[in-house]
């Protein structure tokens, strides 16, 4: 199973073979886990994967090519993971989940807490900037996955990075001088 | 310039590392663990399994869609208070508002009635039906 490609790998699934389903999961899970990451936090990200590879697997039929089933699951995920993050927002501000800390540079090692900044961005900032920086991703591709155009992709990396400059520039100081 | 772009920079960085993380369930047992879920599921779960949801959700759409029309618009001055409020027997279709038996006014709008009229079939009531 390992050497097939997608698209053989596909076709087995859909002929109800659960070992060649097997393999695209174990494939793309890493990939898929990262994005959901980004988005919707470490807490929330292997649960969105499960949930939207189970889907996958109920509707396999109707992936109209084969061979882009990682696209597709890369629009399932980010949807499913800006859905989960908004419910998670949501959820904060009635006070049944804990606040996301400040974003300060950690104290051992001095670097930048990447996922403390992140939660300072709404979830289809986080997936645009990871879908542009790790995937690089164009802004079509990027506005596929979100089911938004291209220059709505750049209006969100645009706020995105207005978001995060004066936060990482504060982090980059010393405590003392904020 | 160049101290705006380095720690931005930086923050790429540190999202291809957080990227590069492995997740804590291996991909290998995340495989292990869908195939046992998809086999305890019967392989082919139906498609519409949460028919009951969209069913509860179609009910409540429905009743509000409902509410806002008897509610949302009150009818203006001088006719009936309440939408669908009957009017006594006998009284003729009317847009004062007064309503005979079997008749219905929703308001769509403030300026827009909308009047039904209900009777039994005609084999029952052997007069030739409603309206």
């Amino acid at each position: 199973m390992g050497n097939q490609d997608d698209e053989e790998l596909v076709r087995a699934a859909r002929a109800g073979k659960t070992e060649a389903f097997s393999a695209l999961v174990e494939r793309h899970w890493s990939r898929l886990v990262a994005l959901a990451r980004a988005i919707a936090g470490e807490g929330e990200a292997e649960d969105v994967v499960q949930d939207c590879l189970l889907t996958a697997w109920r509707r396999l039929g109707s992936l109209r090519e084969p061979a882009a089933f990682l696209a597709w699951m890369q629009r399932s995920v980010t949807r499913a993971s800006v859905r989960r993050a908004r419910w998670r927002a949501l959820r904060l501000s009635l006070g049944s989940v804990a606040e996301p800390r400040d974003p300060r540079p950690d104290p051992a090692s001095g670097s930048v807490l990447v996922e403390l900044l992140l939660a300072r961005l709404a979830p289809r900032q986080r997936a645009v900037m990871h879908l542009t920086v790790v995937e690089e991703m164009s802004d079509s591709e990027i506005g596929a996955r979100l089911g938004i155009g291209a220059a709505s992709v750049r209006s969100h990396r645009r706020r995105a990075r207005a978001r995060l400059g004066p936060l990482l520039r504060d982090a980059g100081r010393p405590a003392g001088t904020r | 310039m160049a101290d705006h772009e380095e720690p931005m920079e930086r923050l790429e960085e540190a999202l291809r590392e957080l990227a590069a993380r492995p997740p804590a369930v291996t991909p290998a047992a995340a495989a292990r663990e869908i195939a046992a879920r998809i086999e305890s599921r019967g392989r082919r779960t139906p498609r519409l399994r949460p028919a009951w949801a969209w069913t509860a959700a179609t009910v409540l759409v429905t009743g509000g869609i409902a509410l806002l029309l008897r509610v949302g618009h009150p009818p203006p001055a001088g006719s009936d208070p309440v939408a669908g409020a009957r009017a006594p027997a006998g009284a003729g279709l009317s847009p004062a508002g007064t309503l005979a038996d079997g008749e219905v006014l929703i308001w769509l709008d403030a300026e827009t009635p909308l009047y039904m009229s209900f009777a039994p079939p005609a084999g029952a009531r052997g007069d030739g039906g409603g309206s």
